[in-house]
Formats: C-alpha cells, sequence, structure tokens
C-alpha cells in the first residue's frame, strides 16, 4: 500500500472511531455540570491580574515593578488553579483488553472514555491535562487538546504487554495523576512508578476498572484459563473449587492497593465495567479538584 | 483372503490391528477431556493458586465406545473388506470356462456374458489360459478343446449368440470320459434346466477333473406347449422347473400375418397351484378367432421356450365328408352335404372323397350324410378308425332308413355297430298329411349334454326321424331330443372314439334344422367335443422337411437362412437341438409334400426339470447376484460419520455446541427439503405443460441428444405457431420416472444407447399414456430401420429400452393414412435421413372387424406409437436465434428438412385430431349443411 492511500486509510480509521469515543467522552461530561473553570485569583501559575494592594498585604506579596511605575502598590495575583496539569494513564495493555460475555465495553475502552471525559471536563476549566504514554507526555491543552487526546487514544497501540504500569514520563512538580488500570500486573513496579509520582509531589486517583465476571469467577468444571495476550495459563480441573480462593487473593490484593495508595496520598477507587461511567468521572473530577488529595 | 460369511478381506494380517483396540481402549480412559477454554484476565491472580483438589473427569464410556468403534472401523476398512468376495483363480493350469448357451439361458444373457468376461478377466489377471465349451453349439465351434488366450476368449465370447435349442451336455461328457485334459478348474455357467438328464452326470464329471464352480440363474425360465384341453378347444400348458409357490402365467395367442408381424387375439391365463410343474391355460374365444392364433408366448418371457407355433394340426380338424344321398340335379338347396360343408367349411380342413381316402388322410372327423351301409371292409376300417379316436358323425335320410328297415334282426331291431343305438324300423312321419302329429320343436338342452348352454330356436321344427329303440342306456347316450322326448341327437363311444348320430337329415326336407343357426352350433360342438386329446400322438412322421422360418433364441420367428439344412422328419417330433432347431417346417416331397409342420422346442408331454443338486465339491454362486463389492470405502465413510458424531459429542461435552448444532440443523433440513422440492417443481412443470400444450421429449440422458430433441421440438413449436393454429408452449423435456406423461399430445423419444432402461413402473406409465390416447415418436436416428430383420446400433437401443413396453404390431404407414394428409399432404417422412419407413400401428384388416369391435383397438384407430430412424429433430433443430442447429445431408437438404417440417405439423395434427380427417361418414352431413 502506497503511503498516500495508507494514511487516506488512517484518516477514514481516525474520523470513524473517534467520533464515537469523543462522544462518549463528552457524554459522561455532560452529566457533570456546575463544574468548569474558576476564573478567579487564587493560588497558581499564571498570572491573573494586578490588584491594589490593601491593608493586610504582606510586603513580599507587593510587586514592585508594577508600583514602581505608578505612585501606588500593585499585588500580582495568580489564577486560582486546582492543578497545573492532570497526567492521564489509561491502561491499554493486553489484560485491559477483555470483555466478558454480558458487558458491553472493554476494560480498556472503558478506562480510555473515563480518561478521555476527564480531559473534556479539565478543558472546561482551561486546566491542562498529558497522556502518559511512552512516547507522548506532552502537556495538552484547551479543544484541540482534547482532539489530540481522543486521537491518540482511539489509536490502538500495537503489541501490548501482559499488564501495563505507568509509563515513565518527566511530571510537572505538584501536578495530578489518574492512573485507570486493573492492576493486576507486577506490585513493585506499580510502586517504583508511583513513588516516582510522589517525588514530583504528584498526587491523584488510583482507578481500577475490573469486569464483572474477574469479581464473579462464574467458572466450574475443567478450564484452561488462558490470559489475554496467551502469555500466562492455568490449567484448573476444577474450577468451582477455585472460585473462593480467587476471590480471597483478589480482595487481599486491592488492600494492598488501597494501602499503597494511602501511603502515597492517592485516592484508590473500584469500578466495574457494567456499571455507569458518571458516578466514577464524578468521583474522579472532585477528587482531582480538592485541594488535597488523599487515600 | 480371509472369509466370514459373506464378507472377505484382501489383506487380512491388517485385522491384528483390532488386538491395539484394548491398549486403546486404557490409553483413551487415562486420558481426561479436552478442558475448555477461556480467556481470563485474572490468570495473573490465579498463578501459584495450589488448587483444593484435582479430580479430572474421567471421557464418558459411550464416547469412548464410539471412537473404539471409529478406530475399529478403521482398521476393517484398511484391511479391504469384500462383500461376496470372488476367490482369484488357480494359476497352476487352464481354465474351463463352460457354458450352456441354450434357450434358456437367453433372457438373462447380458449377465452370462458379463459373468463370463468377469471369470476371464480373472483369467487374465492368474495368467492363465482358457478352453471354452459353448454346449448348445457343439457343431459350430470345433470339436478339439481350444486352447486360447483370455482376450481371444473374450472376443469368441462377445460374438456369441444365444442358441434357440437345449444345450448338448453329453458330448462334452463323452469327451471327458475320453480325456479329462489338462485344465485344473471349470467355470460352468448352467441355465438351472435338466433336459435329458444330462446335467447331473456332466456336473459330476467336471467336478471329478478339476474344481468346479457351478454358476446359474435365480430363477429358471418358464416354457409354454400348446395343449388341447378336455374336450377340444385351444389351451396351453406352461411349464416351471421349480414347484414354487401359486402364480399365475398369461399366455398370449397370435396370429401371423402375411407381413411376418404377430397381433396378440387372445389371452389364457396360466394359474400354476402351490407346488405345481405346470399349469393349463385355455384359450375362451370364438372359434374364428381360436383358428387365427398360430403362435403362443408367455407374456413378458422372450425366449425360444415362451414361443410355441401352431401348425395346422392344432387349428383345425380334418373332417372328410361323405354323402350317400341321391343326386338332386344340381338342387344345392335340397342337399345335406351343402348344409354340412357351409356350417363346417369356416373352422375346419374339409375334405370330400371315399371313404377309403378320407381314413388314409387321417380325418379327424367324418361325417357321414345319410350313408345306409357298408361293405364289410369299409365297416371294419371304419370302426377301428373310431376305436383309435376317430368321430364318426351321422345324418339319418332315406338311405339310412331304407337300410335300418332290411336289417332288422330277429329281435326287430337294427344292430349296427356304426350307430350309437339301436334304431326302430319305420321311422316317424310328423306333421305329414298322413300322420295325426304336429311337427315337434327340439327340446332344450340338458345340462349334462355336450350342447348344454345352446338355445334350441323355436322356429326349427322336425318333420322326420329315425326313431331309437327304447333301451335302458339310450337316456345316457342321448344329447338333444324332441320335446316329446324322442331323442334327436344320441352318440356313443367306441374305443378312443365317439359316434354321432343325427336323427334327422343334414337336409330341410326332414326337418327345418339345418336352415337355423342352431345346426352349425351343434355340428361346431360335436366336433371339438369328439376331438379330445392329441389327434397327432404316435403318428410317425415321415420324409424330409425344410425350414421355412425359425424361432430365434429371443422367441421371435424369422425367415430361415438359406443354409438352413432340411432334415428327416423323424426329428420333428422330438425336442429340438442343434440338428433340428425350432421353427415352421415344409415337407419336401414325399406323401405330405407342401404340408406344414411346427416343430417346437419342446415335445408334446415334455416337462422341465430343475437340475439335480450339484457335486458336494461344487462352489454353488448365483449368476448376477454375487457380485465383488468393494467394502473399503463405505466403512470408511461410516468411520467418517461416527467421526463427525464423536466431534459433535466432544464439542458438547466442552459446552461449545451451540453454532455447531445450528449448521447441522440447517444442513439436516436442507437435505430434507431437497426431495419435496423437487417433486414440487415436477408438478409445476406438468402443470404449465397442460395449459400449454407443450410437445414432450423423453430425457435421455444423453446430453447432447437430450439438447438437440429440445431444439427440435422448438423448432417443431415455431413452425406450429407460424403455420397453424396450434401454438403450444416451448417444448418440455420429460423424465419418465417421475413427471406426469398426460398432459403432453406428443412426445418424442429420441433413442439413445446411452439411455438406461427406464424402470417397470415408467415402462407401465408409458403404457397406460399410450392407452389412453397419448403418441409416442420413437426415432432410432440411424437412418435405416426395418423391423423384424436387420439390426443397427439404435435398434438394439431400442429393443432394450423399449423392451416391456405395450406396443401394437407395427406396420409401414400404408398409403391413404391419415398421416399423410392430416395438414399437408405428403408422399414421404423425411427427417435428417432419407429413404427408410416410418411404422405405424398396423391398420385391421377388414375380415375381423367383430375384432375391432370387442375392443382389441384402442383409441379409434389412431396409432400410439410412431417409430422412426429418420432423425427428424435434427432436421427440425432450432436454435432460440430461430437458426437451423444441424446440417440436412445430401442434395435438397432444405427442401427435406421443409418436409421434415411439414410432417412434425402433420403428426402433431394427429396427434391432436386423430382420425379426424379420415372420418368420410359425415361428408354427406356437412355438404348438406353447406348447402343450406
Amino acid at each position: 500500500m502506497s503511503g498516500a492511500s495508507q494514511l487516506s486509510a488512517d484518516a477514514v480509521a481516525a474520523s470513524s472511531s473517534l467520533p464515537p469515543l469523543l462522544a462518549e467522552a463528552e457524554r459522561a461530561a455532560a452529566s457533570i455540570w456546575g463544574v468548569h473553570g474558576r476564573r478567579s485569583a487564587g493560588n497558581g501559575e499564571t498570572f491573573w491580574q494586578y490588584r491594589h494592594a490593601q491593608p493586610g498585604d504582606s510586603l513580599g506579596s507587593i510587586d514592585w515593578r508594577r508600583s514602581g511605575r505608578s505612585d501606588e502598590l500593585f499585588v500580582r495575583e495568580t489564577e486560582w488553579e486546582t492543578a497545573q496539569s492532570v497526567f492521564l494513564w489509561p491502561d491499554s495493555s493486553a489484560s485491559m483488553q477483555f470483555q466478558s460475555k454480558n458487558v458491553r465495553t472493554t476494560k480498556a475502552r472503558r478506562a480510555a472514555v473515563l480518561a478521555l471525559a476527564t480531559a473534556v471536563l479539565l478543558e472546561r476549566g482551561d486546566e491542562r491535562f498529558a497522556l502518559m504514554r511512552e512516547d507522548a507526555g506532552r502537556i495538552m491543552q484547551g479543544r484541540t487538546g482534547v482532539d489530540r487526546l481522543a486521537t491518540a487514544l482511539s489509536f490502538e497501540a500495537g503489541e501490548q504487554p501482559e499488564s501495563g504500569t505507568p509509563p515513565e514520563v518527566s511530571y510537572t512538580a505538584g501536578a495530578r495523576g489518574l492512573f485507570i488500570s486493573d492492576f493486576f500486573g507486577d506490585m513493585d513496579a506499580l510502586g517504583a512508578a508511583l513513588s516516582k509520582a510522589i517525588a514530583r509531589r504528584v498526587r491523584g486517583v488510583m482507578l481500577q476498572v475490573v469486569d464483572p465476571v474477574e469479581e464473579a469467577f462464574p467458572y466450574s468444571g475443567r478450564v484452561l484459563f488462558e490470559s489475554i495476550g496467551g502469555g500466562m495459563r492455568y490449567d484448573a480441573d476444577r474450577a468451582e473449587s477455585l472460585r473462593e480462593a480467587y476471590q480471597k487473593r483478589l480482595s487481599e490484593r486491592r488492600d494492598a492497593l488501597r494501602e499503597m495508595a494511602r501511603t502515597a496520598g492517592w485516592h484508590f477507587a473500584i469500578h466495574r465495567t457494567d456499571t455507569p461511567v458518571t458516578p466514577a468521572l464524578m468521583m474522579i473530577y472532585q477528587t482531582l479538584q480538592s485541594k488535597k488529595v488523599s487515600g | 483372503m480371509i472369509q466370514i460369511g459373506a464378507l472377505g478381506f484382501a489383506t487380512p494380517w491388517l485385522l491384528l490391528g483390532l488386538l491395539v483396540l484394548p491398549i486403546l481402549w486404557w490409553l483413551l480412559r487415562a486420558t481426561p477431556p479436552a478442558p475448555v477454554r477461556e480467556r481470563f484476565p485474572g490468570v495473573a491472580i490465579l498463578l501459584g493458586l495450589e488448587p483444593p483438589e484435582k479430580t479430572p473427569d474421567r471421557t464418558p464410556w459411550w464416547l469412548l465406545l464410539l471412537r473404539m468403534v471409529i478406530a475399529g472401523l478403521a482398521i476393517l476398512a484398511f484391511a479391504q473388506p469384500l462383500l461376496n468376495p470372488r476367490e482369484s483363480l488357480r494359476g497352476d493350469g487352464p481354465l474351463r470356462l463352460v457354458m450352456d448357451g441354450g434357450w434358456a439361458s437367453a433372457p438373462d444373457w447380458d449377465a452370462r456374458i458379463a459373468a463370463a468376461n468377469d471369470v476371464l478377466g480373472r483369467a487374465e489377471r492368474a495368467g492363465i489360459t482358457v478352453q471354452l465349451e459353448i454346449l448348445a453349439r457343439e457343431q459350430e465351434v470345433a470339436r478339439e478343446a481350444e486352447i486360447l488366450t483370455a482376450a481371444d476368449a473374450r472376443a469368441r465370447i462377445e460374438a456369441l449368440e444365444p442358441a434357440a435349442w437345449p444345450p448338448n451336455r453329453f458330448d462334452l461328457f463323452a469327451r471327458l470320459e475320453a480325456d479329462a485334459g489338462d485344465a485344473t478348474q471349470t467355470v460352468w455357467l448352467h441355465d438351472g434346466l435338466d433336459g435329458e438328464e444330462q446335467f447331473g452326470p456332466l456336473a459330476a464329471k467336471l467336478a471329478e477333473v478339476g474344481e468346479l464352480r457351478m454358476v446359474g440363474p435365480e430363477v429358471t425360465v418358464r416354457a409354454v406347449l400348446p395343449k388341447p384341453p378336455e374336450g377340444g378347444g385351444l389351451g396351453a400348458q406352461v411349464l416351471r422347473a421349480s414347484a414354487g409357490a401359486e402364480a399365475t402365467a398369461q399366455v398370449i395367442g397370435y396370429s401371423a400375418e402375411d407381413d411376418g408381424t404377430r397381433r396378440a387375439l387372445a389371452v389364457a391365463p396360466a394359474a400354476f397351484e402351490a407346488g405345481a410343474m405346470s399349469a393349463d391355460a385355455v384359450f375362451d374365444a370364438p372359434l374364428e378367432l381360436r383358428n387365427r392364433i398360430a403362435v403362443l408366448g408367455i407374456e413378458g418371457q422372450n425366449h425360444a421356450g415362451a414361443v410355441s407355433l401352431l401348425d395346422d394340426r392344432w387349428r383345425r380338424k380334418r373332417v372328410g365328408l361323405v354323402s350317400g344321398e341321391r343326386p338332386e340335379g344340381g338342387q344345392r338347396l335340397l342337399s345335406g352335404t351343402h348344409y354340412v360343408r357351409n356350417a363346417l367349411e369356416t373352422s375346419t380342413e374339409l375334405r370330400e372323397g371315399a371313404i377309403d381316402d378320407l381314413l388314409e388322410a387321417n380325418a379327424d372327423v367324418i361325417v357321414l350324410i345319410d350313408v345306409g351301409a357298408f361293405p364289410d371292409q369299409e365297416a371294419a376300417d371304419l370302426l377301428a378308425w373310431v376305436e383309435e379316436g376317430g368321430v364318426l358323425i351321422r345324418f339319418a335320410g332315406p338311405t339310412l332308413a331304407a337300410t335300418a328297415d332290411e336289417q332288422r334282426n330277429s329281435f326287430g331291431a337294427v344292430d349296427d355297430p356304426l350307430l350309437p343305438v339301436r334304431l326302430r324300423p319305420g321311422g316317424r312321419d310328423l306333421g305329414g298329411a298322413m300322420s295325426w302329429g304336429e311337427p315337434q320343436k327340439i327340446a332344450s338342452f340338458s345340462p349334462d349334454s355336450p350342447f348344454a348352454g345352446l338355445e334350441a330356436p323355436e322356429d326349427a321344427r322336425i318333420n322326420k326321424q329315425v326313431l331309437a329303440e327304447p333301451d335302458i342306456d339310450l337316456p345316457t347316450r342321448t344329447w338333444a331330443s324332441l320335446t316329446d322326448g324322442a331323442p334327436l341327437v344320441t352318440s356313443d363311444k367306441r374305443g378312443d372314439g365317439r359316434i354321432v348320430l343325427f336323427h334327422t337329415g343334414a337336409d330341410p326336407r326332414w326337418s327345418t334344422l339345418p336352415l337355423s343357426g342352431l345346426f352349425i352350433e351343434l355340428l361346431d360342438r360335436v366336433v371339438t367335443f369328439g376331438v379330445g386329446g392329441d389327434a397327432q400322438a404316435g403318428v410317425e412322421v415321415t420324409g424330409f422337411w425344410s425350414p421355412l422360418s425359425l424361432i430365434g433364441a429371443d422367441g421371435v420367428l424369422r425367415d430361415a437362412p438359406e443354409a438352413a439344412k432340411t432334415i428327416e422328419g423323424a426329428l420333428l417330433g422330438k425336442a429340438a437341438s442343434e440338428t433340428a432347431p425350432p421353427g415352421l417346417y415344409q415337407a419336401v416331397g414325399g406323401a405330405e409334400a407342401g404340408a406344414l409342420r411346427a416343430h417346437n422346442l419342446l415335445p408334446a408331454d415334455a416337462t422341465l426339470a430343475a437340475a439335480p443338486p450339484p457335486p458336494e465339491n461344487a462352489i454353488i454362486e448365483t449368476l448376477g447376484a454375487r457380485k465383488e463389492t468393494e467394502l473399503k470405502s463405505w466403512f470408511l465413510a461410516l468411520a467418517l460419520g461416527l467421526l463427525m458424531i464423536d466431534a459433535l459429542a466432544a464439542l458438547a461435552l466442552a459446552g461449545k455446541l451451540r453454532g455447531a448444532v445450528a449448521a447441522a440443523l440447517v444442513a439436516c433440513l436442507a437435505f430434507g427439503a431437497a426431495d419435496p422440492a423437487l417433486a414440487d417443481e415436477a408438478e409445476k412443470r406438468a402443470v404449465r405443460a397442460a395449459l400449454d400444450g407443450s410437445l414432450g421429449y423423453v430425457i435421455t440422458g444423453d446430453e447432447k441428444s437430450d439438447k438437440i430433441a429440445a431444439a427440435g421440438l422448438y423448432g417443431l413449436t415455431r413452425a406450429l405457431i407460424e403455420r397453424t393454429s396450434v401454438e403450444p408452449g416451448d417444448p418440455k423435456g420429460v423424465n419418465l420416472e417421475t413427471d406426469e406423461l398426460a398432459v403432453y399430445p406428443l412426445i418424442y423419444w429420441g433413442i439413445s444407447d446411452k439411455q438406461p432402461r427406464p424402470s417397470d413402473e415408467a415402462i407401465a406409465r408409458l403404457n397406460e399414456y399410450m392407452r389412453r390416447g397419448g403418441m409416442l415418436l420413437l426415432d432410432t436416428r440411424d437412418r435405416n430401420l426395418a423391423l423384424g430383420s436387420g439390426d443397427t446400433p439404435g435398434l438394439r437401443a431400442m429393443r432394450r429400452l423399449t423392451s416391456g413396453l405395450d406396443l401394437p404390431p407395427l406396420s409401414p404407414v400404408p398409403e391413404g393414412h391419415v398421416l399423410r394428409r392430416s395438414f399437408f399432404l405428403l408422399d414421404e417422412f423425411p427427417g435428417r435421413w432419407d429413404g427408410g419407413k416410418v411404422w405405424v400401428e398396423a391398420a385391421p384388416p377388414e375380415d375381423i372387424e367383430k375384432v375391432a369391435e370387442e375392443g382389441a383397438f384402442k383409441n379409434d384407430g389412431v396409432s400410439p406409437v410412431m417409430v422412426g430412424s429418420h432423425d427428424w429433430a435434427g432436421a427440425w433443430a432450432m436454435d432460440d436465434r430461430g437458426r437451423r442447429m444441424l446440417p440436412m445431408s445430401g442434395r435438397n437438404g432444405e427442401r427435406r428438412r421443409e418436409l421434415a417440417l411439414r410432417f412434425g405439423v402433420n403428426l402433431v395434427m394427429y396427434a391432436y385430431t386423430g382420425s379426424y380427417k379420415s372420418d368420410q361418414v359425415h361428408i354427406p352431413a356437412l355438404l348438406q349443411r353447406l348447402g343450406q
């Protein structure tokens, strides 16, 4: 296939898959109303306005350069910002591609929708976001940023590892993070990634997306379990006898994750793909918005 | 080769594989069923989890069994199972192939040739030579056993025809007796009949000199013999060789027409009782019809034994007429001879002359009209003749009465051995001028009398008669009497013969009886009743006889070839043989010069005997039944089918069956739905054809000829639409097996030798079609057809395809036939080929219109079948762009194509309107109506 036609095929693929994802995200974001940009002075990085100094302002807050041009004292105010940037990591590894029989979406897509919807909400507040990928990590902003994010999420990355860990990116200090994954991977790698974030004062949300089947474990008889990527196998002679042990292990892992998040000052939550998006999105947004994030 | 019952294995050592099955069982049991594969991200969590219990599911026993069966079948299949396996021939010496080749081999001749070819094929594989013995052809085939290669032997056998006489088994026996030869094994294709008790000895001899394999037919043939029933008339005896269950055979009496065809005139059923070897049939038909019957045949059997010729001996009694009347000066109507002659002329062979001459000529019946006294020698001769079975009929008259008066003995009554009763002298005169009584009527006939059932006419009066002396035997000897009880006809046996006396004259002076129709019937009864049994038995045939026509092995009478040999008369009374083949013979010189005599396959008192049980060490096979069948593919197919079931079962166990079940169901439904759909289609086609009046052509299965037939009828349809008011729809192919035939006015059947013979049901439906007014055009398409003689591939194919078809006797289209003028006026009917004849049902001869009235000729004389060889469809053929498809041969080709089309138009008109065009009866009425 020639370059041009490849390009056009990609374009068609992009335009056909972009709207559904974005539309789904927009729809999810639309249900959360009344949250938008602060448009008021506050603790932030960006210049907001100069105002006359008033009694009570500390000397340190007076902008001397501005004040020197006139006879009055001015204070330089920055815009109030919740987080300077939000780093989004929707896991798209192989295990996230799972979708059980009665569920309408894969875990990966649900993660992408949540990440994109979060971005849409952030864009409303003129806030910035970045997609955590090995090849990306650039901070995006505004409507174009949302579109670019949607495009990036719509393109399936090729070969995926069995389970994901947050890739290394250079966090902006004090930024926020949103990790969406099933967290079935290596706990140590996750802990390492988390400590890197904490080192840059990044706080945020760890959202575990699971399929209902992964909680219920409704198998019986002789079952050969295969991981989605095919790399792992488990031969169960009588699957029904494993259910209890599996559920116990799952809740142990969740406890471990919760504990990990708590010590890092992150918030840990669980989302099942057969439940609506909105509550999770609400939780994500409010958590990210609050000045202090904690588990 | 291992054989178990009818099943054999070509590579039996592979059966050792069956020993592996128990191991396989054990292995299969140890292996748990295939797991369900599930994709599950939570594997990561499961990893390292020690399962609390490990009890693998066992494969269910029925699945195990199924798999064992599959494995077993596969092993059996590769051991090359054979049904009815043929042992390969021994390779250590020549093979003697003995074929009966006689008349009883003819019905299944093809099967015999196939069996012989099969044997020769095996001989070829075994690399041995063949010694061929054709028992019915001892004179033709070289006597010294010739050693042939299998290929040469096959060529000989292909050229072999069955003979119309029985095989001669004695010669081979005698030769083997003299020299056993070096053949180590024998295959004998016999016909299952023991002719002249030679079967057993030959079989024993053959088994003695080598390994013997006997191949015989499943059912033996039947044969027919003429046999007059008790009390005269025409009858037949059907013989069978095995005393089986009850069965019925139809014996058909045919006439022999001058043009060599034969026509069925009467049918008589012969019912075998259970266990009976023979069954009698009696033809219950008018005498004239009966006398026309020249050939007897068993329905549905075509071989020499199923045909029996009748010569004059069987048909007409020889009746001698002797008159003692005084000449009446040329007044014929006053002569009794005239009345008797008229009465007997048509039904008997009548001779007049002196008593000596008649006795010399072997008369069956001698009628004496008013003969009184005889010379002593003559009386003695006559009495001797009667006692040997002759029938003497005497009429009273003045002379007889006078003689009776002269010969009164001491008791006052006449005692003449040539009269059935003693006569009272004087006689009796009724209603005359000098008598008191009225002329007497004839009393109704007693049921014991041979005249029972005849009606005595009211107007027949007896004026004068001779009277019988009252006697204690008189009532039993009386066959007919007058209303006052006086005997009119009396009869008595003398030895094997009989004497019948009419107590009145044969002329109308003594009674009006000769003027009534009853007279003829009475004479007829007396003649047929009197001559019972075989009138010819014991008569030596002398002189030399040359064959006029011979019965072929297929039961058809054909002109004898020039080379046919003249034979001695003594051979005629015996069973037919190679020297004296069955047929119609004519005496050459001698006393009987010019006389015709039928020589039938079996002599008059013959029976058919089944072959005796074969020697113990002989191997018995049934002809055609033991066909070696390779079963490998069937075993493998079965194993494959079971394997599919196994796959389904495994899927079901693994919980993955849903889609598979749906697919299987769909497949089943598709198969199930196919048949009704087909039937539906056939019905739809029939409805369309009926509405359109389409012409039909028989689908022969030969693609090329079917295409031409369709195109031909299309061309004809176009011509019809252009030129006539008949507008048929597009022609339809007719499948004889399934399609409704009745909707086609005309069905064209282009004979193709590639077509398999239609089933019996299809033939029956074709018969029904023709009987109900359908028309069948048979076209052999090979340009020369002469029925009865000649043999072309097309004709052979036609014979094969139409065997069993109830075809009427055929004749070439006569001058003035409706077919020549039903639309166009035509002199000839060319197709792609010119010349040759077109055959239609032979027109009924004028003199038997009565037969026509009785319904022998159906369809108002419209021929239900037309047979030709001109390839009409080829001439008519037109493609859908209106172009002619096949070239016409010779000069004036296009002119002939035009004529062919005209013939087609005439034919369709004929099919639709029948004999309407020939119906001249209504012309005056039509003209009159036109005039008004």
